[in-house]
Formats: C-alpha cells, structure tokens, sequence
C-alpha cells in the first residue's frame, strides 16, 4: 500500500487545523461578544414578570366574581363556573341573600370560637382535649377548634337547604365535646356510634343499655333474654332498651343515629 | 481560557473541522449553536483546558446529532425542478479524496477517529463522549485507520481523484 497510517493521522489532523472563514469567525464572535447570551439571561425575569401580572390579574377578577360584587344572577353563573374549577365549593357557596347571612354567622361564630379556644391556650387555663377529626365551620370551610356549644352555634341552619337541619346534625356530632366524655380511646371516639347497634345486635345477645362493659355479658344476658319481637322490630325496639344507658350518653341520640347510619 | 471568545479562537477550527469530517448539516451553524452554548455555560465550567476541549467536544457532538434529528425530520423539499448536476465543491473541503474515505466508514467508526484525531482527543475522552469502553473505542480507531489506509492507498496508487463531498 502506498499509504501508511501515519500519513493518513496527519491528514485527519490537518482537517483541525485549517482555520474557520473569517467571515463566519467574525460573525460568531460578534454574536458571542454581545447578543444572545444577554438577549437570554434578561428574558427570564420578564417571563417570570409577566406570570406574577397574569396571577394578580386573575386574581383579582375571581374575586370581583364572588358574592357580593356582582348582581346575584352575574354573581351565580360566575360561582357555578368556578365551581367547575374547584375554586369555589358550588354546593356550599351561598346562593340568596337569607343563605349569605347564615354563613356569616356561622363563620363569625366559627371564628369565635377559634379565638376563644387560642385565648385559653395562651392563658395557660387546662387545656382540655376535644374531639375535633375531621370537624370543619364556616365557609368556606376551615378546621374548628373549640367545645361542641361552639360547634352547634358555628352551624346555624341553613334556608337554602331545607330538607338538612345543620344545627341539629352539629348537634348529634361528636364536635368539640371533652374527649374523656366520649372514651379512653380516641380511635374509639371517631368511629359513628350507629353502626355499633346492628353489631351487637346481629350477635343475638340482645344486651341492654351497660352491653358495652366486657365483665356484664352474661348478667345482662339472663337480665334481658333475647326476644324475637326486639330482633324483628329493629332500631326503634332496641332504642327503648338502651334508653337507661348510664354511660352518659344521651339516650335520644342512639336511635336516630341508627336510623340515619343505616 | 477566560472567555468564550478566546475559547472560540483556540477550538473553533477543531470543532469545525470535525463538524465537516462528520458530514454535518450545515457545519458553520452547528458551530454556532456550539459556542453560543459555550458562552452560557462558560461560567458554570470548572476545568483546565483539557476539560475545556473534552466539554467543547461533548457540546459538539450533542449539537450534531440535535441537528441530524432536526434533518431528519424535516426532509428538504424542493418546489421547482433542481437540475442534475454535481455540486460545486464547497471552499471548505479541502482534502476531498480524505472526506470521500471517511465517508465509507461506519458512522460509529467515523465518529471515533474523527474525535480522535481530528478533534485531537485521548482515547479516554473519546470513550466518554461516545458512551462507550476505552477498549471498544481503540478497536473501532485500528479498524477505521486500516480501511481510511486502504481507501487512501488505493485511490493513491490508481490515481483516481473522488470528488469532493461537502
């Protein structure tokens, strides 16, 4: 062969060497001097700029939308499409003026209570611990702290739903109420007392108002056998029995909460 | 190297030359693109001037196959009828027959001796860039130099001149 690598290195090496156009190097180097790099690094905070305008922007016209700022059908169209969207709680959202009124209250009274709960805890007073899981008031709805008067009075009735009595479900609630008043555990205190009836129930011991205290099974078992009338007549029947609960319980408030659970 | 214009002026011809050795779309705007990068990320590089080149190089490279793809989807279209003639030679081939040989390795193989020799990078650069074993890459360099040897040595001996590819 007439060629060797050594020559065929030094000839891909020459094609390194051999300098760029000076035409195009002047080009680039202009461009790299000046242009682009800056033109880059300032459109950044204008993007970022820009965003930051369009979020106060919008901002400020949702709220323009919300209650009270616009005539109530505007105000309405405009609630249900941010309902769409999640911004606003379309079924919560006050829909006439009467409904607008109760939410103020509650959530004046939601925000009392918060208040007077706050004010306890900076005066050392004893702090008692309530059940408070999953309890919300006011609207929108935030967390409630405080005791179950509070939570009652934080749930007023609303007019625009008539078949829901809220003061009267807040009322049946475990809200707020001392959690040594609802038991030991606080697992226990979460669990809806309803569904606890049918169980005990279903295991046909037909225990009385004390069934739940594991050292009286047998006792309450001769004291009241079974009968088959109060296994067929369900829920209401068993109401009577468990009305000489003397656990501190309000005996009214089994039965309900059995029809309703179920 | 403090700026990316003195980084130009040192690589610049090196970059280019591999762009066209690689048959590079358009070489002189690749390497634009590839020094502009440069300038960006200058002051983030931490490196002497070996790592200097090998980062060049890797930009280059990137830059290249960003540019094969951006081709390969948009295919050239002509709306008129192009008459069948030959190129022009473009005054950046300047060793024709050598392009010509290059041009009958594998893509794999050209991209090795390319960064090696022409880019002027140690084998072990030339692994990384490529993502592959040092042991690999200098079996592809031995393969590639005995075949650009024989392409070489035959148009040599039969006189033939390849015409210039662009």
């Amino acid at each position: 062969m007439g060629t060797d690598q050594e020559d065929v290195i030094r000839r891909l090496r020459s094609l390194g060497t051999e300098p760029v156009e000076p035409g195009v190097a002047g080009r680039h180097l202009s461009f790299l001097a000046a242009g682009p790099v800056a033109a880059g690094r300032r459109r950044r905070p204008m993007m970022v700029g820009a965003m930051l305008a369009g979020l106060v922007m919008g901002g400020t016209g949702l709220a323009t939308a919300l209650p009270g700022s616009l005539p109530h059908q505007a105000s309405s169209v405009a609630r249900s499409a941010l309902a769409a969207v999640n911004l606003v709680n379309g079924d919560q959202a006050p829909s006439h003026p009467s409904a607008a009124k109760a939410a103020a209250k509650a959530a004046k009274a939601a925000a009392e209570a918060t208040e007077a709960a706050t004010t306890d805890a900076d005066q050392g007073h004893a702090k008692v611990e309530r059940f408070l899981t999953g309890c919300t008031a006011g609207t929108p709805a935030v967390p409630f702290t405080g005791n179950h008067g509070q939570y009652v009075k934080a749930h007023p009735d609303n007019p625009a739903t008539a078949d829901v009595n809220e003061r009267q479900v807040a009322a049946k609630s475990n809200c707020g109420k001392p959690l040594a008043s609802l038991g030991t555990d606080t697992e226990d205190a979460t669990k809806p007392e309803a569904p606890e009836a049918p169980e005990v129930e279903n295991e046909g011991t037909g225990k009385p108002a004390d069934a739940g205290r594991p050292e009286s099974p047998g006792k309450s078992e001769q004291e009241h056998p079974p009968t088959t009338a109060v296994k067929e007549q369900g829920s209401e029947h068993r109401a009577t029995d468990t009305g000489t609960d003397d656990t501190g319980k309000s005996s009214d408030h089994r039965p309900e909460g059995v029809g309703s659970g179920s | 190297m403090n700026s990316a214009a003195e980084a130009y002026r040192s690589l610049a011809p090196a970059v280019l030359g591999y762009l066209r050795a690689q048959r590079g779309p358009d070489p002189e705007d690749i390497l634009g693109e590839v020094f502009l990068q440069v300038a960006r990320d200058l002051p983030k590089f931490r490196g002497d001037d070996d790592a200097l080149r090998r980062w060049v190089f890797s930009i280059a490279h990137n830059r290249l196959l960003d540019a094969r793809r951006r081709e390969a989807r948009r295919p050239p279209v002509a709306d008129r009828d192009v008459p069948d003639q030959p190129a022009v030679p473009g005054p950046e081939v300047l060793d024709g027959e050598l392009a010509a040989a290059l041009a009958q390795l594998t893509p794999d193989q050209r991209e090795v001796v390319v960064l090696r020799f022409v880019a002027d990078l140690p084998l072990a650069d030339v692994a990384k860039i490529t993502h592959r074993r040092v042991g690999a890459v200098k079996a592809m360099q031995h393969r590639a130099l005995e075949m650009l040897q024989q392409r070489l040595g035959v148009a040599t001996e039969e006189g033939v001149s390849t015409p210039p590819v662009s």
